[in-house]
C-alpha cells in the first residue's frame, strides 16, 4: 500500500433512500402528534375522574408518541405537588407504551417511548417512598436499551433517576458510580443542562454522605450561576457550612437560596431555606433569632400539612428554649409535637422518641443534647424508617 | 399508523439533516472506531432516528450526534468482543471542533489528499494514528513516546495545519 493510499480516508457516502424516507416519515409523524396531543391529553385527563384514569389506556388517540410525551409533562408537573396523581398518570403512560403495536413506530422509537414511560413510573413511585417498586420500574426501563446501544443518552437519563433513588436509600457508593457514569455520557453528548444537573446531584450526594468539603468544592461553581439550580446549590452549601462549623456563612447561603427560590416562585423551598437559616442560628447560639425564625417556618409547614418538617423545626425551638431557661415553653411545645405526630399517624418510632422527650421534659431531666438526639433520629427515619431510637443520655 | 401526505418545509429540513450528517457520522464510526461500514450505516440511522424524540433537549445537534455515534460505536464493540473503554476519549467532540468541521465539509477529496501529503511526516503519522487507526490520545502518546498532553497539543496543531492547507489547496483548485 502506498503512503498516498494509506492517508486518504474520505469516502463520500450516500444514505439509503428507504432509510431516509423512514426518517422523514417518522419526523413528520412525531411532529404532527406533538402538535395535536396537548388537547387530546388535557381533555382526556380533565374529563375523567382520577380513579378512572387507568381506563384511558383503551383510548386509541393516546397511543401515540406525542400523547406519551405530553403525559410525561403532566407527570413532571405533579411530582412535587401531588405525587399520587403523578403515579396514576405514570401508570397510564406505562400501560399505553407497553400496548403500542410493534410496527407502530421504528423499533428504536418504541424502545425510547417505553423506557421513558417506565422511568416516569419509577420516579413517581420513588416520590411516594415505594423504593422497591421504583427500582423494579427502572429495571423495566433499562431493559429497553438492551437491543439499542445507540440510546446512550436515554439510558443515562434513566440511570440518573436510579442514582437519585439510591441516594434516598443511602446507597451512596452505587449512586456516586452511576452519577459519574451519567455525567460522562451527558458531557460526551454536549448536554450541558443534564451535565450540570448531574454535578449538582453529586454535590448533594456528598452532603448527604457527610463529605462536606468535597461537596462544597463541587457545589460552589454551581451556586454562582444565575440559573434555577443555583438555589439548590446554595442550600447544599448552607448545610456544608453548618456541618463545617461556619454557621455565619451558612446563613448567607440559606438566605441566597431563599431569595433564589422566591424568584422562582418555589414557596415551599423558600421556607426550607429559612429552616436552614434557623438551624444555623442555633449553631451560632443566636437562640432568640433562631426561635423567631423557626416559629415562622414551623407555622408555614403546619399550614401545608407538613407535620414532620414542622416537628423538626419545633425541636429546634425546644432546644433553644431549654438553653434560654424557658422550660415551661419547651415542655408545652414538646407535648404539642407528640400530639401532632400522633394525629398525623407518622412513624410510630418517631412518636415514641418524641414521647420519650416529653417524659424527660415532665421529669425536668431533658437537656439540649437529648433534643438534638431526637431531632437527628427523626430525620434519619426518612431513609431508615425501621431504625431504633438510642438516646445517648 | 397516522399518515400525513403533504410535504412540509420542516420535513425537507429533516431530510437535509439526514443527508448532512449521515456521511459524517458513518465516517466517525468507520474511521475512529473501525466499525464495519454496513454496521456503521445502521448505527448512524438509529442515532438519527432516535434524535427525533429529543428536539427540545438537544442544544447542539452536531455535538449530540457525535456523542451518540461514539457511544453507539463503543457499544457495538462491547457487544462484539472488543473492549473499548466508555467515553475514554471525549476530546474528539470538544478539543478541536474546528478542524473536524473541515473533515465534515470535505467535498473535494483531492484537496484533502494534497493537504495531508503536504504535512510533515510526523504530523501525517499523528493524524493517521488518531483519526484513521482510531487510537486514543493516550495510545498516540504511547506510540510517540511523549506525554498525553503533548500528544493532544500535537494533534490539535497538525489538524489546524491540515485544515489551513486544505483550504489553500481547495482555493487553488
Amino acid at each position: 500500500m502506498t503512503e498516498r493510499s494509506k492517508v486518504v480516508p474520505f469516502t463520500v457516502r450516500h444514505p439509503n433512500p428507504a432509510r431516509m424516507a423512514e426518517f422523514a416519515e417518522t419526523a413528520r409523524r412525531l411532529e404532527h402528534e406533538r402538535a395535536v396531543s396537548d388537547d387530546i391529553v388535557s381533555s382526556a385527563l380533565r374529563g375523567t375522574p382520577r380513579e378512572a384514569w387507568a381506563t384511558l389506556r383503551e383510548r386509541r388517540e393516546l397511543h401515540t408518541s406525542g400523547a406519551l410525551e405530553r403525559l410525561g409533562q403532566e407527570i413532571d408537573k405533579r411530582l412535587d405537588t401531588d405525587p399520587r396523581e403523578a403515579l396514576a398518570i405514570a401508570e397510564l403512560a406505562a400501560s399505553v407504551a407497553d400496548a403500542l403495536a410493534p410496527d407502530s413506530y421504528p423499533a428504536i422509537i418504541l424502545a425510547q417511548l417505553r423506557a421513558h414511560a417506565w422511568r416516569d413510573r419509577g420516579q413517581a413511585l420513588s416520590y411516594l417512598g415505594r423504593y422497591d417498586d421504583a427500582l423494579r420500574a427502572l429495571d423495566r426501563a433499562e431493559e429497553q436499551f438492551q437491543k439499542f446501544g445507540t440510546l446512550g443518552h436515554d439510558r443515562a437519563i434513566v440511570r440518573f433517576c436510579r442514582a437519585t433513588l439510591l441516594q434516598h436509600l443511602r446507597r451512596f457508593d452505587e449512586a456516586r458510580a452511576i452519577l459519574d457514569e451519567c455525567r460522562q455520557v451527558f458531557q460526551s453528548y454536549a448536554d450541558t443542562q443534564s451535565y450540570v444537573k448531574c454535578t449538582l446531584a453529586i454535590g448533594n450526594l456528598l452532603v448527604r454522605a457527610g463529605d462536606y468539603r468535597a461537596a462544597r468544592e463541587m457545589l460552589s461553581p454551581l451556586a454562582r450561576e444565575d440559573s434555577p439550580i443555583a438555589p439548590i446549590a446554595q442550600m447544599g452549601l448552607g448545610w456544608c457550612a453548618v456541618n463545617l462549623g461556619t454557621a455565619e456563612e451558612a446563613i448567607e447561603h440559606f438566605d441566597a437560596a431563599g431569595r433564589g427560590y422566591r424568584r422562582l416562585g418555589r414557596d415551599l423551598e423558600t421556607v426550607r431555606a429559612a429552616y436552614g437559616a434557623g438551624s444555623a442560628m442555633l449553631r451560632l447560639q443566636r437562640f432568640s433569632d433562631a426561635i423567631e425564625k423557626l416559629r415562622s417556618v414551623r407555622a408555614t409547614f403546619l399550614s401545608r400539612g407538613l407535620v414532620e418538617e414542622a416537628g423538626l423545626s419545633g425541636l429546634g425551638i425546644v432546644e433553644a428554649q431549654l438553653v434560654l431557661g424557658n422550660a415551661p415553653a419547651a415542655r408545652d411545645l414538646a407535648a404539642s409535637l407528640v400530639q401532632e405526630f400522633t394525629a398525623a399517624s407518622l412513624n410510630r418510632r418517631a412518636v415514641a422518641a418524641l414521647a420519650y422527650l416529653n417524659d424527660a421534659m415532665a421529669a425536668s431531666s431533658a437537656t439540649p443534647e437529648i433534643v438534638r438526639d431526637v431531632h437527628s433520629y427523626i430525620f434519619s427515619l426518612r431513609t431508615d424508617p425501621l431504625r431504633e431510637f438510642l438516646c445517648a443520655n | 399508523m397516522t399518515s400525513i401526505a403533504s410535504p412540509r418545509v420542516d420535513d425537507l429540513q429533516s431530510e437535509s439533516v439526514y443527508g448532512l450528517y449521515f456521511g459524517f457520522l458513518v465516517q466517525i464510526a468507520v474511521s475512529k472506531f473501525r466499525v464495519p461500514e454496513s454496521e456503521a450505516e445502521g448505527l448512524t440511522h438509529d442515532v438519527l432516528i432516535s434524535c427525533l424524540r429529543k428536539p427540545a433537549t438537544v442544544p447542539d445537534l452536531r455535538s449530540w450526534l457525535v456523542g451518540a455515534i461514539s457511544y453507539a460505536s463503543r457499544h457495538y464493540w462491547r457487544l462484539n468482543g472488543r473492549n473499548v473503554p466508555a467515553a475514554d476519549d471525549p476530546d474528539l467532540e470538544r478539543t478541536d471542533p474546528a478542524p473536524l468541521r473541515s473533515i465534515d465539509s470535505v467535498t473535494d477529496q483531492q484537496a484533502a489528499r494534497d493537504a495531508l501529503e503536504c504535512l510533515t511526516p510526523r504530523c501525517r503519522q499523528v493524524l493517521q494514528m488518531r483519526y484513521f487507526e482510531g487510537c486514543t490520545i493516550a495510545e498516540v502518546a504511547g506510540r510517540l513516546g511523549v506525554k498525553t498532553k503533548s500528544a493532544q497539543k500535537l494533534i490539535t496543531q497538525c489538524l489546524r495545519r491540515a485544515e489551513r492547507l486544505y483550504h489553500e489547496k481547495g482555493r487553488a483548485q
